[in-house]
C-alpha cells in the first residue's frame, strides 16, 4: 500500500474568498498487494526430499520432483490473500518426457556415433545441434509457457497464453541473427521483444496483459546498466535487476490496469551479500533459506492497483496442453 | 457437523460462502484415525440452502495447514477441469479434520514439507503416495530390467549390425580421444622395431580373421596395462613392455586383448555405455552427457571396463590362440603371476565387487585349462624380434591412467 500523505489545507487569504473552491484532491490510489509464504525450512525439505526421492527411483521421480516444486512455489505466492495453485502432474511432465526422449535420444546418439566415426565431419554435426535447438527455442520457449501459464491459476481462475509460434519464431530468428551479427549488442533488444510479444499474449481468465515497452529505451537502459556493473565490479547488478523490472511494468498493463514493482536495488543488494554469506557459510546447506528471501523480495514488491476490479475476470476457455514443450525447454536449459 | 467454508466456483475470482455438512459416512469416517475418506463424504451447502455437491469425489490435497497459526485450510476436488476449490475459514486447530490423519495427504503436493512431516508421512501413507510408491518401484524394476537384462542381451546384437568399417573408423577416434585426454602418446618405433611388430600385427589379424586389421600401438604413460579399444586397436603401456619377460608372454597378453576384439567387446561396451548415458538422460533430463557425447565421446572409454564373463572368454581366447600358434600356454599363467606382483592391492576389492575376475583365481582357472602334457611350443618371435621389441619403451612418465597391472 502507497502511504497516505494528507497534506494539511493552506488558509485561503481573505483576497480569494470568493473565488470557486479548488477541486478536491485526488483520492490516494491503492494497490494490491502480493506477498511469499514459504520459509527456507519449507524450501529445505523440498529440496531434501526430491533429491532423495530422485535418487532412490534412478531419477524417476524427477517429473514428479518438478510438480511438488512448481506446487509449493505456487502454493505460497499469495495474491490479495489467496495463493496460486499449480495443477500440473507429475504423470503429464512423465509422458512429455518420455516423447522428448524418444525423439531426442536416437537422434544425439546417432549423431555421437556418426561424429566420432567421421571426426572430419564431427563440427559439421555440433553446428547442426546448435542450428536445430537454435531453430526449436522459439517453439520451445511459447510451448512451455504456455503449459506453465495453463496450469497456474488463482482462485480458479486459469492463466493462459494465446501464441502464434510461427511469427514469434520469424521474430525470434531475425533478431538473432541481428545479436550474433553485433556480437551480443542487439541482446538486449532481442530480450525485450521476446518479453514484448509474450506479455501481450499472457492472459488471467479473460483479461489480458499488454504492454508496448519500446525496444530502444530498454536497450539504452539495459547497456547502461550493464556498463556500471562492469565498472563497479558486479555491485551495480541488484539495482539493474530491479530497475530493469521497474522498467517493463512502467508499461505491463493488466487489462489497462497498472502494475509495480517496490522493490530497491539497495534492498536487494543486502540480501544478495547475505545470502552469498549465508551460503557460504553453511556449505551450501543454507541455499534453501537464501532462495527463499530472494523469492519474497520479488513477489512481495508486486503490486496491481486498485483501480482494477478483479471480480470482473471470469474463466476463460481452459484449453488441455501437452508438457511436451515444458520438458523439452528444461532439457535444452531454456529458462521460463 | 456444519463448517463454514468459502467456495470458488472457477468461474469468477470471487469466494462464494458454504457450509460444509458431514454426512453419516463422513462421521463415521472421521472416528477412524488414518483411515482413507469414503467416496460420499461431505456436502456442501450454500448459506441460502442451495446444495452445490451431494458428494465431492475425492479429496485432492488440503493446504496451508499451520496448527499454530490456523489460516485457511483448502480443500480442492477433482471434480470438472478446472478444478473446484473450498477454503475453510478460521479452521480452529484440533479439528476433526487434523485428527483423522488425512493431513498427511496434505502436505502431498509440497506445501508444508519440512524433513520432519515428511517422515511421517512416509510413515503413515495414505492411498496415493502408496500408488505413487508403487509406480515407482515399477518404474524402478523396469529401469533395473533395462540396466541389467535388457540391455546386456540387447548389446551384442546391436554390435554384430554394426558394419567393421565403421567399428575401426571408432576406434581410430576412440584411440584419438583416450590418447589426448590422459597425456599419452604413441612410442615413436624405428624401422626394425615397425617390422617386428607388423610381423605379430600380421600373425594376429590372420588369427582372428573376420577382415579385422590388427595394430598393436606402444604408448607412453607409467603404467603396467595394456587395452583394447574397438576396431582391433590394442594400446600396450611402455612399462608394460618392460615387465615382459618372454616373447610368449607378449603372445599371452595380445592373445587376451585379441579375444576381446573377437568378441568385439570394445563395441559392445561402447554401445552400452551409450545407451547407459542415454537412460540416465532420459531418467535425469540433462542433455550434458548426450552434448558431451557428440565432441568426446571416446573419453567414455577410459573408464571401460569390460563384464567378468568378457574377461573370462578373453583368457579362454587368449589360450586357444597360443595352442593354435603352437605356442607354450604356460606363459598365460606366468603373464598373470608377474600382473600380481606389479599390482599387489589389485585384487583387494571382493571379487563380486570387481569387474575383473580375481587374477589368482584367473590363474587357477587358466592352469586347469592348460593339459598337463602340453608340448613347450615354439616361440612368438625370433630372438632378434624380440630384442628389437623389448628396446621399445621410452622415455618414461609417471602419470595418471585408468589402472595398473591389469589388461583389460
Amino acid at each position: 500500500m502507497e502511504s497516505n500523505n494528507p497534506q494539511t489545507e493552506p488558509q485561503t487569504p481573505p483576497s480569494l474568498q470568493n473565488t470557486p473552491a479548488p477541486p478536491p484532491p485526488p483520492e490516494e490510489e491503492t494497490w494490491l498487494t502480493a506477498g511469499f509464504t514459504a520459509t527456507g525450512a519449507m524450501l529445505f525439505g523440498l529440496y531434501l526430499s526430491n533429491a532423495l526421492l530422485k535418487i532412490i527411483t534412478l531419477g524417476m521421480y524427477a517429473p514428479w520432483a518438478k510438480v511438488r516444486s512448481l506446487k509449493l512455489l505456487a502454493h505460497n505466492v499469495k495474491f490479495e490473500g489467496d495463493t496460486l495453485d499449480f495443477h500440473g502432474t507429475g504423470w503429464e511432465m512423465m509422458k512429455g518426457r518420455m516423447v522428448l526422449m524418444g525423439v531426442a535420444l536416437p537422434l544425439f546418439i546417432g549423431l555421437g556415433f556418426l561424429g566420432a566415426a567421421h571426426p572430419e565431419w564431427q563440427a559439421f554435426f555440433t553446428l547442426g545441434i546448435y542450428i536445430l535447438v537454435g531453430g526449436l527455442f522459439p517453439y520451445l520457449f511459447l510451448a512451455a509457457w504456455r503449459f506453465r501459464l495453463s496450469r497456474t491459476s488463482w482462485r480458479q481462475i486459469h492463466f493462459g497464453l494465446k501464441p502464434e509460434f510461427n511469427r514469434f519464431a520469424r521474430r525470434f530468428y531475425k533478431d538473432l541473427v541481428l545479436t550474433v551479427a553485433t556480437l551480443g549488442f542487439y541482446g538486449p533488444v532481442l530480450s525485450i521483444r521476446m518479453h514484448r510479444y509474450l506479455w501481450n499474449r499472457i492472459y488471467f481468465g479473460d483479461h489480458q496483459f499488454t504492454t508496448d515497452i519500446p525496444s530502444w529505451g530498454y536497450w539504452k537502459r539495459a547497456m547502461g546498466y550493464i556498463g556500471l556493473t562492469y565498472i563497479t565490479g558486479g555491485l551495480f547488478y541488484p539495482f539493474m535487476e530491479v530497475n530493469l523490472i521497474k522498467y517493463k511494468l512502467e508499461y505491463l498493463r493488466f487489462q489497462g490496469h497498472r502494475i509495480r514493482f517496490t522493490g530497491e536495488g539497495d534492498k536487494l543488494l543486502v540480501i544478495s551479500i547475505t545470502n552469498f554469506l549465508l551460503v557460504l557459510s553453511t556449505l551450501g546447506l543454507g541455499y534453501a533459506w537464501a532462495k527463499a528471501r530472494w523469492y519474497r523480495f520479488f513477489v512481495a514488491n508486486f503490486q496491481l492497483t486498485g483501480a482494477c476490479d478483479i471480480t470482473q475476470v471470469r474463466q476463460a476457455e481452459v484449453t488441455v496442453q501437452k508438457a511436451f514443450g515444458e520438458e523439452a525447454a528444461d532439457y535444452f536449459d531454456i529458462g521460463l | 457437523m456444519d463448517f463454514e467454508a468459502t467456495y470458488f466456483d472457477g468461474i469468477r475470482p470471487v469466494g462464494q460462502p458454504v457450509r460444509l455438512r458431514l454426512d453419516r459416512e463422513g462421521q463415521a469416517w472421521k472416528e477412524q484415525e488414518g483411515a482413507t475418506p469414503p467416496e460420499k463424504t461431505v456436502r456442501v451447502e450454500m448459506t441460502d440452502g442451495q446444495i452445490l455437491h451431494e458428494d465431492l469425489a475425492q479429496w485432492e490435497r488440503f493446504t496451508h495447514f499451520d496448527p499454530g497459526n490456523h489460516p485457511p485450510l483448502e480443500i480442492v476436488t477433482r471434480q470438472g477441469y478446472p478444478q473446484r476449490r473450498l477454503v475453510f475459514a478460521l479452521l480452529p486447530p484440533g479439528s476433526w479434520l487434523r485428527e483423522t490423519g488425512l493431513l498427511g495427504a496434505g502436505t502431498l503436493d509440497g506445501a508444508g514439507t519440512s524433513p520432519r512431516r515428511l517422515w511421517n508421512r512416509l510413515a503413515r501413507l495414505p492411498a496415493k503416495p502408496k500408488a505413487l510408491a508403487g509406480v515407482t518401484a515399477l518404474l524402478a524394476a523396469m529401469t533395473a530390467l533395462v540396466v541389467f537384462v535388457v540391455l546386456p542381451g540387447l548389446t551384442p546384437w546391436i554390435a554384430r549390425v554394426i558394419p567393421l568399417e565403421f567399428e575401426e573408423s571408432l576406434g581410430r577416434q576412440a584411440k584419438q580421444s583416450f590418447t589426448e585426454a590422459f597425456d599419452f602418446s604413441e612410442i615413436q618405433l624405428s624401422a626394425d622395431q615397425k617390422s617386428a611388430l607388423g610381423k605379430v600385427e600380421s600373425r594376429l589379424s590372420r588369427y582372428v580373421g573376420n577382415g579385422y586389421t590388427i595394430h598393436v600401438v606402444p604408448v607412453s604413460g607409467g603404467m603396467v596395462n595394456a587395452i583394447t579399444l574397438p576396431g582391433g586397436y590394442i594400446l600396450v603401456f611402455d612399462e608394460m613392455w618392460e615387465k615382459l619377460e618372454t616373447p610368449d608372454q607378449l603372445a599371452a597378453l595380445l592373445g587376451h586383448e585379441l579375444g576381446h576384439v573377437a568378441h568385439r567387446d570394445g563395441l559392445q561396451a561402447l554401445i552400452h555405455s551409450s545407451a547407459l548415458g542415454g537412460l540416465g538422460v532420459a531418467l535425469f533430463g540433462n542433455n550434458s552427457a548426450l552434448s558431451g557425447s557428440v565432441t568426446a565421446w571416446g573419453q567414455s572409454l577410459l573408464s571401460l571396463r569390460y563384464t567378468r564373463d568378457q574377461e573370462t572368454r578373453a583368457d579362454d581366447y587368449g589360450l586357444k590362440m597360443m595352442a593354435g600358434l603352437g605356442l607354450n600356454q604356460q606363459a598365460a599363467v606366468d603373464l598373470m603371476t608377474m600382473l600380481i606382483k606389479e599390482s599387489p592391492g589389485a585384487d583387494a576389492l571382493p571379487e563380486f565387487l570387481s569387474s575383473h575376475p580375481d587374477t589368482r583365481q584367473r590363474i587357477e582357472l587358466l592352469k586347469q585349462k592348460i593339459p598337463s602334457d602340453a608340448a613347450p611350443g615354439s616361440h612368438f618371435l625370433n630372438r632378434r624380434e624380440w630384442r628389437q621389441l623389448k628396446k621399445i619403451p621410452g622415455a618414461k612418465s609417471q602419470r595418471n591412467g585408468p589402472g595398473v597391472g591389469y589388461m583389460t
